[in-house]
């Protein structure tokens, strides 16, 4: 058994025109034992970026906190907040500095950045366990549903989607693909982040 | 002779006492902040205010960067320690920093361990432990500073204390440290009122440091300025530290801006 | 002088004296005050600090001095006061950026490692064993957030943003010079000259590009910035900070 399976779940991100979504099941697992439906993975690291973390519950708790922890940190110290593409990089060398025994989670970037020009650039990253970044232009998936996810997605992504078109694109590529994987499901969010608002939706899954 | 030498030994050390039973890095210290830029502190029933004197001035200081409160934004005496605590520095601008950057990461620290933003008298606390150990081991000098913490917490609501170089620290409804403290504390007492609130506080605050300051003009390059209250949606503390032109126009409307005939255009 | 805890090298050497100064701090000025003016002015379009460099003979290579350094692609310093501290403190601003470069993927911003150096000065007042650092630093730089911007910090680990300053021995004289001579909407061309006639006032000897160090920050334009870093998204950063080679100093003498 993978460590990954021992509490389940999944995590997906897009990228939109203007915008990028991010999303998530909600369950909760002992191995093929459902435990809870409520279970959060995804975090807001700042207005404009999201941080999903797939894996070890235990682990994703322990990272939200020392995410907070630095971030906070780099607020106050340099007077800014911090962009995605920043915040990227404080993600890899924070699961680098575990190599040799890592915290058991994948996870997943969405934001907007900031460009030169004072406009938003849509942004998303992914990293396995020990940090090694993947930026994509389209999505990115993790979790025990990593597989499913990537196949559905290939399948429904398009480019410049806008925003609700975007939420029915995640949404129908979280939830195809979380009922195709016994350790996640059991209902969904969905962030969809755009320059002037956020839009978190919480949605109804099979609960088998 | 002798006793010269041992003099000038126990003046330079921090850890031994003199046969009187006095620390005199303590007292040398508090010297040097009694010569700061005076900071001073109103606790008001729905928040605190705090202002604080700029002793650096001249013509070519790059004021560009002075920001907006929140999580940031900070001056040159007037600092942000946390979501819920402002504080205000008197003394060596430069152990001033280094006090900053240790109640940031205490502050941080907590948070990480209990999940919780950190009680003010616990901020306040642990940073004057790291100040007191200064005066006991190590062979260390004092930090040069004294402190004014503007908080709230759940438990305790709306709070004020002050820290001195020898680790000392109390709680005050108003009180003021640095350079011509004595006439600001006597202006304080004869003016504060226990239910005031944070508008008056304000004026308050602006006019006692209007007389402290031994300077001709008052305006924003000489002063900041901050205010910590409750959001009334959130219900959560809300660090507002003024920028220059906000000052500048504070003054303006409690009628106390000074301006140099010179620097007028 | 045995002593129980951890010897003579665990004291502070700066202590307060009775008036409330840090005499330690006030000697490592005067160190300051004794080294050759270096000077830093604000541009609308960037920065320009430069420095008198002094040899001892004639025989000495000057090329080989260098008192303007570049700690990163953004971030140069210049320096008044003892050559060897500033070489140390170089080396500990260069680990800084990097340490931040392998956290980030970025190189700090210019506040951020003017604040690290006067963290590492602060500390040179106050640990065991140890004296103050004898200099003062000009530190340039430009970054995303801020823009071009200009510190000075001195041997205390206090600092300052400048439109202009100066630091050294004709740093009094100087500074009332640049007063005299800064306006906001200044170019950074016209600094460089500014910079030069201020150096000029006090300069003992001959301004040749021999004797005259210059480092400039440039603010990229936005197109730059759009284009990102040379060789794509994980290549190196456009550097915005350089020192001008001893032709272009030359050329700006001739003027």
């Amino acid at each position: 058994m993978s460590i990954m399976e021992y509490n389940g779940g999944s995590v997906i991100a897009m990228v939109g025109k203007e915008c990028v979504a991010i999303a998530s099941d909600l369950r909760l697992g002992n191995q093929a034992l459902g435990i809870s439906s409520n279970f959060q993975k995804i975090f807001p690291v700042t207005d404009r970026i999201y941080l999903g973390l797939p894996g070890l519950a235990t682990d994703v708790t322990t990272l939200q906190e020392l995410f907070r922890f630095r971030v906070n940190m780099y607020t106050i110290k340099e007077e800014r907040e911090i962009q995605p593409e920043t915040f990227a990089h404080l993600v890899s060398s924070t699961l680098y500095e575990r190599r040799f025994g890592p915290y058991f989670i994948e996870p997943v970037i969405a934001g907007l950045s900031q460009t030169p020009s004072g406009g938003f650039k849509p942004f998303i990253a992914a990293t396995d366990l020990i940090g090694c970044l993947n930026f994509a232009k389209d999505f990115v998936v993790a979790g025990t549903a990593s597989s499913k996810l990537f196949g559905v997605a290939e399948g429904l992504w398009e480019p410049d989607l806008e925003p609700e078109d975007l939420f029915e694109t995640i949404s129908q590529t979280l939830m195809n693909a979380v009922d195709r994987d016994a350790y996640s499901g059991w209902g969904c969010v969905v962030h969809v982040i755009t320059k002037d608002k956020i839009i978190t939706r919480t949605l109804k899954g099979r609960m088998d | 002779m002798l006793a010269t030498a041992n003099n000038s030994l126990i003046a330079g050390r921090t850890t031994i006492f003199s046969p009187e039973g006095r620390l005199y890095q303590i007292e040398y210290a508090m010297e040097a902040i009694s010569h700061a830029g005076t900071v001073l502190g109103v606790l008001a029933k729905d928040g605190v205010v705090l202002a604080a004197e700029k002793k650096v001035t001249g013509k070519l200081l790059d004021l560009t960067g002075a920001k907006e409160g929140g999580y940031g934004g900070s001056g040159e005496k007037i600092f942000l320690l946390n979501s819920n605590v402002i504080g205000g520095v008197a003394g060596l601008t430069a152990d001033a920093n280094s006090l900053i950057n240790h109640a940031r990461t205490i502050a941080q620290r907590h948070l990480l361990t209990y999940n919780e933003d950190i009680p003010v008298e616990i901020l306040t606390e642990r940073l004057c432990d790291m100040k007191q150990g200064y005066t006991q081991f190590g062979g260390l000098r004092p930090f040069g500073v004294s402190l004014l913490y503007a908080g709230y917490d759940p438990q305790y609501e709306f709070q004020l204390y002050h820290s001195d170089p020898s680790g000392n620290y109390s709680g005050w409804k108003a009180t003021c440290i640095g350079a011509n403290n004595g006439t600001a504390q006597s202006l304080l007492k004869q003016e504060y009122k226990d239910d005031i609130e944070v508008k008056d506080a304000i004026g308050l605050v602006l006019r006692v440091m209007s007389k402290t300051m031994d300077s001709t003009t008052l305006g924003s390059e000489k002063l900041e300025f901050a205010v910590l209250t409750l959001d009334p949606e959130t219900k959560k503390p809300k660090a507002k530290i003024y920028r220059p032109s906000e000052i500048d126009a504070l003054l303006q409307s409690e009628g106390l801006k000074k301006e140099d005939e010179e620097m007028k255009p | 002088m045995a002593n129980a805890g951890g010897g003579a090298y665990s004291f502070s050497l700066t202590t307060f004296s009775p008036s409330g100064k840090l005499v330690q701090i006030e000697h490592a000025l005067a160190a300051v005050s004794q080294g050759t003016t270096s000077l830093g002015i604000k541009a609308s379009n960037g920065i320009v600090i430069a420095t008198e460099k002094k040899s001892s003979s004639i025989l000495i290579d000057d090329s080989m001095v260098d008192k303007v350094a570049v700690v990163c692609p953004n971030i140069g310093i210049v320096y008044s006061g003892m050559g060897p501290d500033f070489r140390v403190l170089i080396a500990r601003a260069r680990k800084s950026a990097q340490a931040y470069w392998k956290i980030y993927g970025e190189y700090p911003p210019t506040r951020v490692l003017t604040q690290e150096l006067a963290t590492i000065m602060q500390k040179a007042t106050q640990s065991g064993g140890v004296r103050p650092y004898g200099v003062s630093l000009l530190v340039a730089g430009w970054d995303i957030t801020r823009g071009p911007s200009l510190y000075q910090v001195d041997p205390s680990g206090s600092f300052w943003a400048w439109k202009a300053s100066a630091i050294g021995k004709n740093m009094v004289n100087a500074k009332t010079f640049l007063e005299k001579r800064y306006n906001d909407d200044i170019s950074l061309e016209d600094a460089i000259h500014t910079a030069l006639l201020t150096l000029k006032e006090g300069f003992e000897g001959q301004m040749t590009e021999k004797t005259i160090e210059i480092g400039v920050v440039t603010v990229p334009t936005i197109e730059e910035l759009e284009q990102g870093k040379i060789g794509g998204e994980t290549g190196r950063p456009t550097p915005t900070f350089r020192k001008l080679t001893e032709e272009e100093v030359r050329d700006y003498l001739a003027l």
